[in-house]
Formats: structure tokens, sequence, C-alpha cells
């Protein structure tokens, strides 16, 4: 899979490997090997979110960067191109 | 795509528990005019919504009343924990009890499973916005009809938390309902269905001059 935004790829990526490894640990609470990877790949997903959000605007309710309302913008994620 | 935060929008502290006000107040988890009906209404319809403040105000009032699902188990759960066999008989928890435990499943107050046709995805964004209208009052008067039945502060309390964001989604429906007509012909809202037609007029009728 991937979306024609190197960015917004960024964000799949890292989320997806958040979505993995906090469920592993879920069931997993002790494995240190696992937690290092969660430390890792949380940052590496806070900084792809932020360099997304820079250019194309907030992911997330609670990030809206500037004085402008931007959160009602075209694109939604259903109508396709993000 | 969604993240959960590990707290409620509005705390639950209950001490004391009471298994048959619980069986009024599940109704509002998954009956007719429920929470669980409010979310996959609003979240459901965002997808035949042409402007974007409709869009905003379908998915944030969506994820609201996700959590409002959950203070609604959250007050079911603590008023039926350490129940005894002799409480559940007495208080009418029994049909209840007999095929849930106390597990929290979506039902009305009269037992009856919760539906999909307790709501409605019309795709028409004037059709949906009116009958959202109507599903914020619907669940305001199931508020007020649980008030009635509440003696406990702790109970009350977020109930009422509960009852006032009916009527600011009210509020900001009508809001978003009146940006759709102003994308519209305000001479006949009803000319076409922007979801379905956009920028043109159904067959026979004619752009006014």
């Amino acid at each position: 899979m991937t979306c024609g935004n190197t960015l917004l790829q960024k964000v799949y990526e890292t989320g997806f490997s958040l979505d993995e490894i906090t469920l592993y640990l879920d069931t997993h609470p002790t494995d240190k090997q696992a937690m290092e990877y969660y430390q890792y790949i949380r940052k590496a997903n806070q900084d792809a979110v932020s360099a997304y959000e820079q250019s194309y605007g907030p992911l997330m309710i609670n990030q809206v960067n500037s004085n402008a309302w931007t959160w009602t913008n075209n694109p939604w994620p259903w109508e396709g191109g993000m | 795509m969604w993240r959960y935060e590990k707290r409620l929008q509005y705390p639950v502290n209950i001490s004391q528990t009471n298994p048959k006000l619980a069986q009024f107040i599940i109704s509002q988890y998954g009956g007719p005019d429920g929470e669980s009906a409010a979310s996959m209404r609003y979240l459901s319809q965002r997808y035949a919504m042409p402007y974007e403040k409709g869009k905003a105000i379908l998915t944030d009032i969506g994820t609201e009343e996700l959590a409002h699902w959950e203070i609604i188990a959250a007050i079911v759960h603590q008023l039926t924990r350490n129940l005894t066999p002799q409480e559940i008989e007495e208080s009418g928890f029994g049909p209840y009890y007999i095929d849930h435990t106390t597990g929290i499943w979506p039902q009305a107050a009269g037992g009856i499973p919760f539906n999909a046709c307790e709501f409605q995805s019309k795709g028409d964004p004037i059709t949906d916005l009116f009958e959202d209208l109507a599903a914020e009052q619907k669940a305001r008067t199931t508020y007020d009809n649980i008030l009635r039945m509440v003696k406990d502060h702790d109970v009350c309390d977020p109930i009422r938390f509960l009852r006032e964001r009916e009527i600011v989604h009210f509020q900001r429906f009508g809001e978003a309902l009146r940006d759709v007509q102003d994308h519209l012909d305000s001479r006949n809202f009803y000319a076409f269905n922007p979801a379905f037609d956009p920028g043109q007029r159904p067959c026979g009728q004619k752009k006014q001059p």
C-alpha cells in the first residue's frame, strides 16, 4: 500500500506499527524488546504526524495550530486522495 | 481513524447500587433513542454530506456520542456491582441477569435488542439533518424521563450532563442545516439532492430565472 503523499505515507506506516506493537504489548506487557520498539515508533509517529500537519493541517481536533479553524477543511479521509 | 482516550468525558462515581434504575438507563445504551444509534447515525451520514461544516459536525458529534455511550455503560456497570441473587430478584433485574449476568449489552429498557432500524441514513443532507434534530430531542426527552426516576445525586449528575449535551447538539445541527440550505436555492431547497445530483436538477425541472 502506498499513497502519493510521502509525508502521509510515513504517518500511515508509523501509525500501523504503533497499532501492531500496542496490541502485542497489551498481552506481553513485560517484553523489554517490544517496549523499546514502542518508544522508538512512538517518537517516529509523533515526528511523522507533526511534519504532515505542518503542511496539510491537523489530523486530530486538538492539533489545530493556527488562528483559523482549519479542522473543517476538505478533503476528508473518505473522499480518497489521502 | 480513531484512538481511545483513557478517561470518561464526564466522571461517573456511584456508591449506591440500584439494578432497577440500571434497567431504565440501559435504554440510552441500546434503545431507540440511545447513544449507540446516535453515533452510528451521524458517522454513517457523513458520506452523503457535501459541505465542510456538515462533515465536521457529523464527525465530531458522532465521536462525542461514542464517549456518551461509554458514560452510560459506566453508570449501568456501577449500578449493578456486587449484587446478591435476592437483590436481583426483588429489583426486577432477573430477566436481564439470566441472559447477560451483569455484563453490558445494548438493549432498550423493555428488553428489545439494539437494531440499526432505530436510525436512518437517507443519503439526503436535509432529510438526514432533520432526523438528527429529532434524534437529539428524543434523547433529551428520554433523559428527562430518566431524571424523574432518579433520586441519587451520583446518578443525576452525569445524566444531567448528557441531557445538556443533547440540547447543544440540537443547536449545532440546526446551524449545520442552515449552512446546507445556504448552499441551495432559497426558492426551493428540495429542487435537487446535493448528495446525489450535484449542480443539476432532476429531469423536467427548469432553472428559475
